[in-house]
This record gives C-alpha cells, sequence and structure tokens, in this order.
C-alpha cells in the first residue's frame, strides 16, 4: 500500500498564457482509490491527460508504475486502462468488434477469452453481437470499462466515471469499482464532481484549484482533521474559500 | 509487427463499410470496363471496315490491297484511357480513402482510447499506410485484371510477355501516384479543423496537379492533358509559359504521370523497352519518390502535434 505507483514532480501544462495545471506534486499509492477533485476547468483531465501520455508536459516530469511518462510511454500505457469523460467507440462496429480491436492494440492475442472473462466480471454478457451506436450512456460507459481493463492494468484512470449516469448507473459503477480494487488490485484514479461518490469509494482525495495542488490526504484524516461532524461537501467548499 | 496487421486490418476492415467508398470504387470500376470497351469498340470497327473493303476492293479486281492497320495499332493503346481514369478519379478515390482514415477516427472520437495503447505513433501511421496500400493495391489489381482478361477479347492482336510487363510497371507507378494523393488525405485529416476542410484542400491540390500546373506545363496545348499522347515538342509559346514551363515541369506530378503513362501504353509507335522508358523518364520516378517521402514525414510531424484531448472537428 505503501509504494508510489503514480508520482509527480513539479508537473505543468501551459497554454500560451494559461496555467492548466502548475507545478503538481502528487504521490498515489499502490492500491489507493484516489479521488481527484475540484471545479470545472481546475486540471483534473488535463493531469490525467498528462499520467495517461495523450498530452506532453510543459516542465515537470511524471511517473507511472515506475515509468516516465514522456520518455517511456509506451511502457506506462502497458500498465494503464483509461476511462474518458464521454467514452466514444466505433459506433458501426458491435461491442465485441470495438473491445476485439483494442484488445488487439493492447498486445491480447486471443481477445475472444480476454472479452468474455471481462464481460463477465463486469456482470454484461449478452451484448457482443450489439452495435455501440444503439447502446444508452450507461451501456457505454460499461463497455468503456472493459476497455479499459481488457489487458488488466495496475492503474486505472477514470475520468468523470459518473457523468450523465443514472442513480443506477452510478451505483453499478460505484461496486465495479470497488470489485476491481480488492479483487484485481487495481490502483483507481477517479476525477470527479460527485463528493458523495469520493466518500463512498475513495480511500485517498486530493483537491485541485485552478491548476494547483490544494490538499491531499486520505478520506479518514480528512473527516477527522475537519471535525467527524462535517460533510465532505463543507469541507471541500472551506478549501476552495480559503485559497 | 502485430499491431501494424491488426491496424491495417482495421483500416480495411472499416473502411469496407462505408458507402462513400463503394461508390467511388464502382465507378472507377465502371470506367475501366468501358475504357475496355471503347478499346475493343475502336479494334473491331476498325477491323470490320477493314474486312469490308478487302471485300468491296477484290469484287472490283483490286487484288493488292494494303495491310490491316490493326495490326500495326500497339495493342496497349486500347488502355490508354485508363490514364486519365486514374489521373481524374482514381486520384480523387485515392483523397477520399487517405481522409476517412484518420478522419473516421477523430470524429468518432476513438483516438484518445487508441493513443493509451501501447502502440507508438509511427506504428499507428504505418498500420494505416499499410491499410491504405493494401486497398488502392485490391483496386489497381482489380483494374489491371479486368484490362489484362478484356484484351483477349481483341481480334487479331493479345498481350504478348513485354505488353504486360508494360501493363504491370504502369499500374505499379499508377499506384504510387494513388498513394500520394492518399497521403495528402490523410495528412490534412489530421489537422484540419473541420471535415469539409480535410477534404477540401487536397481536392483544391488535386485540381492543381491535376489541371492547372500541367496546363501551365504544355502550355499552347492544353488538350493534351486529356488526350495522353508524348508530346516532343511544344509549338511557338509565348514567355511566360516557357518560364512556366521551365520551373513547373520538374514538380508537374500529373503532367508526369500522363506522360510516362502514355510512353508505357505505347500510345504512339515505341519502339523502346521497358527499362528504357523508365531510365529516361527517371526524374519523374525520383519527384513522385520525394513528394512521397516529404508527405510522410509532414503526416508523422502533423501526428506528433496533434492534441488528441482538445479536438473538435466540426462537419
Amino acid at each position: 500500500m505503501n509504494q508510489p505507483i503514480i508520482s509527480t514532480n513539479k508537473l505543468t501544462k501551459k497554454y500560451k498564457d494559461f496555467f492548466a495545471l502548475q507545478f503538481l506534486d502528487l504521490t498515489v499509492h499502490k492500491g489507493e482509490i484516489f479521488g481527484f477533485l475540484g471545479h470545472n476547468g481546475a486540471g483534473k483531465t488535463t493531469t490525467v491527460s498528462l499520467l495517461t501520455t495523450l498530452l506532453q508536459p510543459t516542465s515537470g516530469t511524471a511517473s507511472v508504475c515506475g515509468f516516465d511518462i514522456v520518455k517511456e510511454s509506451i511502457e506506462v500505457r502497458k500498465r494503464i486502462g483509461y476511462l474518458p469523460e464521454n467514452v466514444k467507440f466505433y459506433d458501426n462496429l458491435t461491442a465485441f468488434e470495438n473491445l476485439e480491436y483494442l484488445a488487439k492494440l493492447s498486445g491480447i492475442h486471443d481477445p475472444k477469452t480476454k472479452i468474455t472473462e471481462v464481460l463477465e466480471f463486469l456482470e454484461f454478457t449478452g451484448i457482443e453481437n450489439k452495435k455501440l451506436g444503439e447502446f444508452s450512456k450507461g451501456m457505454r460507459q460499461r463497455i468503456g470499462i472493459a476497455q479499459a481493463i481488457l489487458h488488466t492494468p495496475e492503474v486505472l484512470f477514470l475520468d468523470e466515471p459518473t457523468s450523465g449516469l443514472d442513480p443506477l448507473g452510478i451505483k453499478k459503477l460505484r461496486e465495479t469499482i470497488i470489485k476491481l480494487n480488492h479483487e484485481k488490485g487495481m490502483t483507481i484514479f477517479m476525477n470527479t464532481h460527485l463528493l458523495s461518490e469520493v466518500a463512498k469509494t475513495c480511500t485517498t482525495i486530493g483537491v485541485l484549484n485552478h491548476g494547483k495542488l490544494i490538499y491531499k490526504d486520505s478520506l479518514t484524516n480528512t473527516l477527522k482533521k475537519f471535525h467527524d461532524e462535517a460533510s465532505l461537501e463543507e469541507i471541500y467548499f472551506s478549501m476552495e474559500k480559503n485559497q | 509487427m502485430y499491431s501494424l496487421y491488426v491496424i491495417a486490418a482495421s483500416e480495411v476492415k472499416t473502411l469496407f463499410k462505408e458507402r462513400i467508398f463503394f461508390i467511388l470504387l464502382g465507378v472507377f470500376i465502371f470506367m475501366t470496363l468501358a475504357s475496355s470497351f471503347i478499346g475493343w469498340s475502336t479494334y473491331t470497327t476498325t477491323n470490320a471496315v477493314y474486312g469490308a473493303s478487302v471485300i468491296f476492293l477484290h469484287q472490283h479486281g483490286v487484288t493488292h490491297v494494303p495491310a490491316n492497320p490493326v495490326l500495326s495499332f500497339p495493342v496497349l493503346a486500347s488502355f490508354r484511357n485508363i490514364i486519365v481514369y486514374m489521373f481524374l478519379i482514381g486520384s480523387l478515390m485515392a483523397i477520399v480513402v487517405g481522409n476517412r482514415s484518420f478522419m473516421r477516427e477523430r470524429k468518432s472520437g476513438v483516438l484518445q482510447l487508441l493513443f493509451t495503447r501501447p502502440v507508438s505513433l509511427s506504428t499507428l501511421l504505418l498500420g494505416k499506410i499499410i491499410g491504405i496500400c493494401f486497398i488502392l493495391v485490391s483496386i489497381i489489381s482489380l483494374t489491371a485484371l479486368v484490362s489484362i482478361m478484356s484484351s483477349y477479347f481483341l481480334p487479331l492482336q493479345h498481350l504478348g510477355s513485354a505488353d504486360i510487363l508494360r501493363l504491370l510497371v504502369f499500374y505499379s507507378y499508377s499506384f504510387f501516384y494513388l498513394l500520394f494523393f492518399a497521403f495528402l488525405g490523410l495528412l490534412f485529416s489530421i489537422f484540419a479543423e473541420s471535415e469539409s476542410l480535410g477534404l477540401f484542400i487536397p481536392v483544391c491540390i488535386w485540381v492543381g496537379i491535376s489541371f492547372v500546373m500541367p496546363e501551365l506545363v504544355t502550355g499552347q496545348t492544353p488538350t493534351s492533358l486529356l488526350n495522353p499522347v508524348t508530346i516532343d515538342q511544344i509549338l511557338n509559346q509565348g514567355s511566360f509559359f516557357s518560364l512556366m514551363q521551365h520551373f513547373l515541369t520538374p514538380i508537374s506530378l500529373g503532367w508526369h504521370y500522363t506522360s510516362l503513362g502514355s510512353q508505357l501504353l505505347n500510345s504512339t509507335v515505341d519502339t523502346r523497352s521497358t527499362l528504357e522508358i523508365l531510365l529516361v523518364n527517371k526524374n519523374n520516378i525520383i519527384v513522385l519518390a520525394i513528394a512521397l517521402i516529404s508527405s510522410y514525414l509532414l503526416m508523422f510531424t502533423a501526428l506528433q502535434k496533434y492534441d488528441v484531448q482538445n479536438d473538435v472537428v466540426n462537419e
């Protein structure tokens, strides 16, 4: 649990004069479910994009599973799974065809067995031959999780995974995240707006404000530090207000 | 290697599910068949007229008749219309193939998933190019097959091994010519802000290469563009066209294509061997190779700078 799996050192992303992320120093340990909180435009998605090697940092360094995100991006990609906000697929292909293609690109040589195994794990079978264009938001999100865990990654990045889901979908997703963490031992890095979800799912939280990390601690310590009676929502707003 | 194969196979599979591709392919194959039919028709008509003339002359007591003109007509000349179809429709189809390759994924938003797989940008690009090559080779092979098969319906003449070699060299050259346009389509689909712009810019370049530049290069004989006959001498032109010809001839890919194509397909009686023709036209081949390498490097650079996170494609 104490082994760092994600580590950033003054990680910065700048667009012209605008800092999307400023000197982020962050450590996430193996086995954690890390909830990354922040308002819209705080830099959460930028952080995930940098850590998943989709973006290149302007300055600073970061490593995931011990590999540098710039110099060893392919090694990083082998060990991560990523579910973007509003995950998109080839809508004219079936769920199986989409997953098969992504599995093969992840280096899986027997995708059929792996896809069946993952869909059974997610309790989402019988949809393999349906085209993605016919799927609801919740179903797409579950296929999104499936594609992210096909290759059994060490770290799973989820960007606003509950966005657009109904309460039942949110509950199922929460159960899946906890199951992945407990049964598969995956470290989860989750960007979210929903403080209630963080309280129910995460073991550690970090708060980002205007591209700067303003807080990071375990959920238990956070609740203790800010008095047990305070809700996470109150704590979050007091942190943002103090900045 | 496995990733290359996976990307290339997916490229072919997804393109063969697109309607626009089938429409263009249908038009192209129809044109090839039409070209073969026109060639066959010219031969049979000439042969029939000759036959009727011989009977007429014999009936009127003329015993010495000239040889059948069909026999002196180069057999490959019956395929010369293919140069124009390849030059116009083939290159346009190649632009669409290249454009769809990346635009499809940009529009669907699936690139975020692809770019987090353990596949390098060069592998991704090369995989796509292999897929595109496979598609172009399939189309060209189909066209070549139609041409070769149709030659067996020609009266009196059939393709010899030297003719088949020339035909194969012509189709190979055509493949690289079309590949350049596919590269253009792919290049602009990487960084164009909208889907229509991604297609519009390479089409403008296609117009420049196919019409404007050859027009300037051929000066006062602009119809030579659609009449692929080797022009050895440009007649009596002004200083503007002389200047244009001087600067544009080395880089006029379209003109090179029609020129070399017409030499290979023996539009005029040409006794040179295939190798001799290629050696004489080596500069044309070098220019095409440079164009291909440059566009590949530009594609790779554009892909490196492509911001998958902030990409929004308009219609």
